[in-house]
This record gives C-alpha cells, structure tokens and sequence, in this order.
C-alpha cells in the first residue's frame, strides 16, 4: 500500500487521497497533453476483488471506455484516462501547440544545426546537422499526435544498423533523440573517415548512392574482378572482410594470394596502404573511362546491336515516337515469326520488342512469297 | 551476329558493372556464363554471394538465355535445382521475353526477384505458402540458406 501510495504520489502529486467507509476517494488534478483535468475516483473492495469508479463526467465514449479497462492499481487506472483523454480529437489542437514548442525550442537552442523543417501537418521533422569532418547528416523525426507523452519517433536512420539501435523507439523530447544522434556521430567519426577515403580512392561500383549506412563499397579490380570491402564501424583499423567477386578461377587465384597475406595487415597502419598491401596492389586500378558504355549507338538494329548485317543496314523505324528504334528485316523478321505474328501477304505484323506497341515488316527477300 | 551482340553485351557490363551483380564466360566459350548476385540489403538474402549459370542458345537473343542458380536459395520462385520462375526467361506468349532485354536486364530482374517474391505465381508452394503466412519463418530460413550456401 505504502508502495502504491508512492507511485501515485511521484505520477499524479496533485491526488488526494482519502479512507471514507471502506472506500478510498481520490479527488485531484491530472495532466492531460498539456492541460490539466480535474476528477474524482472512487476505490472499492467488492468479493475481495479491487474496483476502480470514475465519479467525473468526461463524455460517454470516454466513460464507457475507462469502465471497461481493467486495472491493478489507482495509477494504472489514471494512465488509462490520461491516455484516453489525450487521444480524443479535442485535445489535438493541444498536441499541436506542444509540438510546434518544442519544435522552436529545439532549433533556438541548438546552434550546430544547419537545417531544419517541419511539415505542414506537424509530422515529420527534418534536421541537417554537421559533424567534425564537415560532413552533413540529416535525421528525420516523425511525429505521433495521438501519442500521449512519447510523440517523437526518428526515422529511416541513415547509420549503420548497430548504431541505428540507439535512436530506436519513441522519444517525449527532441533534445533528447539529437543528444543521442550526435553522440552516435561522434563515436562515428573514424568510420566515416575511413569511408570517404575509400570512396574517394577507389573505384568503387556498389553501392550506387552509398549512405552513412553502408559498410561495405564494392571496388573495381579489373574487367570482370571487383572485391567487396566491409568494414566493422565498430573496429575501423581491424581488417575489413574481404569478399571477391566474379568468375570462379580469378576468385580462387585472388583468395590464394590474399590467404598468404592476411596475417599482415596491421591495425595501426593507414587503412587504404593496408588494403593495397594485402590486395597485393600498388594503387587502386581506376575504373577505365569507358568507351563502350552504351549497348547500341544510334542507327544500329536493337537485336543484334549491329549496324551491318549481310551488307544490309537497318531498314525498319518503330513507328511510335517514343520508342523510334532501328531494325533489320531479316531481325526483326526472324523475332516476330518466332512469336507466331500474323502474316498478310508479303508483310507480317506484331508488336515492337522494344515498346509493344504494333509494327510490321517485309519478309526478307529469301522469305518472300513471289 | 549472335558473337557480336554478345561481345557488347559483356564488355558494357563489365565496363559498369550493374549493382550487385558480375557476369563473364566461363572459359573462353561465350555460350556459357557464370553470373554473381550479390543479395540485396533489407532481405534475407543479404551479404550472399548467390552463383547463377547462363547458357545461350544459338537463336540467342531470339530465344531467351535459360539461367538457373547454382547456389542453393530459398524463395518461393526459385526451385531445388535452381530453376527460376520468372516469366522474362520465357518465350511469348507464356513468358514476357523479348530480344531487347538483354542479359543485364535479365539478371537485374532477377536481383530484384530476390527482392521482392511473388508467391502469386510460386514453383515452391510451400515457401510461398510461408512467405504470405508466416514471414518470419520464412526470413529466418531464407537467412539461413544464406548463411550456409551463400557466404
């Protein structure tokens, strides 16, 4: 009992309590979003079991509803009308008052933010902050109205999974999620460096748009060899795992080399000169400026991706503007017999591979009906 | 032909290599590939290295690739040998294929099979089956596969 006198007094102090008959009457004020409710709860023992009677009149709906709750204790039996309460659309406009103030508070007070935003409908926050290496980290905050005390929520963290944890869960604050989101950066920083370095000196082809959640970065070896690098955010001077990638006897003849090599890597070296050492490399090979980034040129036939074919060029446009592709007879031809396309006397007709929509072609001078 | 529009098919994929994903011939013959997948973030299958094998035929591109996993995956479309339900690998008027995918939209098709299963149209009806009721089961074998064949 003593207990439970305690709790209420330390959650609800402005309860009183007092023993009339049997019945014990709590009469007081609670906080409700960001206003005070004022009410009355009787508690009674009925067969030895605990019940808990609301005296105020809060509306039907909300009377019904707490009647039905079930409840251990007074303090319980109080959260579930603060909550019930605060969740009603009424209250809303008050959620929205301590949302905003908490909102420019937080940005007045905290100088190293670069940016921020808060949507028109208040749930979603956005915040650009920099860290020591003058990098830009945004955090995104969604906003719960409905939720009574903890309204705050951070959202699509973009760190690495372990960290992410931290900033998991629903907060009451927004102090509170960027104390911690800056605190995860710090910690962060020697990851990010070893990162940055890695993106800037190598050629590297996944992922396509790395974020502050990548660990890894797949890094061009040679023509058809790259490795994928993964690092332990947490132990950045450790050795990355190392994982090759491509045909079957370059990989093998790469791990054997690597194997005789790993034990030299040396924590307390420079990141990218260890990776050269044990990748047996002197520098990182450059992804060439490829000349043959394009499948097709413009004119060449879109199925054999040739201009000339018997000394024929492409004959054939697609009619539909968007899609203009070229073809030969004899391909496009061959492709539409193959898919049983109707054929009217020297033509045949079907859809275009490229953009479905209806062509047609000759038959190739050997195929035609004469 | 057939030689030429291979040729440029591998070297612009191994000149920009698409995200996660390798291709180059298996010995010197361009008939037979070996392909890489590298499972994709936010799936069980992430961090495998999965192994497919290409083979062209010889009314390629007139005639789809047929490919099939080498390493083992668990996935409502991909069956116990690897073969793989997809309806770009097969001909009109079944299948969906036409001579202007291409090996590298096939495999970033199938990347994104990985990614998101259809259990609609399953060659494992069991998995499919655990896929839609009982997704956790699911990932938590699907990871395990990974784990084991993938790795």
């Amino acid at each position: 009992m003593i207990d439970g006198n305690l709790s209420l007094l330390i959650k609800y102090p402005l309860i009183s309590t007092k023993n009339r008959n049997g019945r014990i009457h709590y009469n007081g004020r609670v906080m409700c979003g960001s206003h005070d409710t004022d009410l009355h709860v009787i508690e009674e023992k009925i067969n030895g079991n605990v019940t808990f009677t609301l005296k105020t009149t809060f509306g039907p709906e909300i009377n019904e509803k707490i009647a039905k709750s079930e409840s251990q204790n007074i303090v319980d039996f109080l959260d579930n009308i603060v909550t019930l309460l605060a969740r009603t659309p009424q209250n809303h406009a008050n959620s929205y008052k301590r949302v905003l103030h908490e909102y420019f508070e937080f940005t007045r007070f905290h100088l190293n933010i670069r940016n921020s935003h808060i949507s028109s409908d208040l749930q979603l926050i956005k915040v650009t902050t920099v860290d020591e290496g003058r990098r830009e980290h945004r955090l995104e905050i969604s906003v719960d109205l409905d939720e009574v005390r903890d309204v705050f929520q951070p959202l699509n963290v973009e760190l690495p999974e372990h960290f992410v944890k931290a900033l998991g869960g629903k907060f009451s604050n927004l102090t509170e999620i960027y104390r911690r989101f800056l605190g995860v950066l710090e910690e962060l920083q020697p990851f990010f460096d070893v990162m940055d370095e890695v993106d800037g000196n190598c050629g590297v082809l996944d992922p396509e748009t790395p974020t502050r959640g990548h660990c890894h970065r797949r890094i061009w070896l040679d023509q058809n060899l790259s490795v994928i690098v993964t690092i332990d955010p947490l132990n950045v001077r450790a050795r990355p795992e190392l994982r090759f990638f491509g045909p079957e006897r370059l990989v093998h003849q790469h791990l054997d080399e690597l194997n005789e090599k790993l034990e030299e890597w040396n924590d307390r070296g420079d990141f990218l000169e260890e990776l050269l050492k044990i990748l047996s490399l002197e520098k990182f090979p450059q992804k060439p400026k490829t000349d043959r980034d394009v499948l097709m040129d413009v004119g060449e036939c879109c199925i054999c991706f040739s201009l000339r074919l018997d000394e024929k060029m492409p004959e054939i446009i697609c009619g539909n503007k968007s899609c203009e592709n070229f073809f030969h007879v004899q391909c496009l031809y061959e492709w539409l017999s193959s898919v049983n396309s109707k054929r009217i006397l020297n033509q045949i007709h079907g859809q275009c591979p490229n953009c479905e929509k209806e062509i047609s072609c000759p038959l190739p001078d050997d195929n035609a009906v004469t | 032909m057939q030689h030429q529009r291979l040729s440029r098919e591998l070297a612009k994929i191994s000149n920009s290599p698409p995200v996660g994903i390798s291709v180059s011939p298996k010995d010197d013959k361009l008939n037979v590939l070996e392909a890489q997948i590298v499972g994709p973030d936010n799936t069980p299958y992430k961090n495998g290295i999965f192994k497919v094998e290409i083979l062209i035929p010889e009314k390629y591109p007139f005639i789809p690739p047929s490919i099939k996993f080498i390493t083992k995956v668990y996935h409502p479309n991909i069956d116990d040998n690897g073969r793989i339900c997809l309806d770009l690998i097969k001909m009109p008027p079944k299948g969906n294929w036409r001579p202007t995918i291409g090996l590298e939209g096939l495999l970033i098709a199938i990347r994104m099979l990985l990614e998101t299963p259809n259990p609609e149209d399953p060659l494992m009806a069991e998995i499919a089956e655990e896929y839609r009721n009982m997704n956790s089961e699911f990932v938590k074998k699907a990871q395990l596969f990974t784990q084991k064949y993938a790795s």
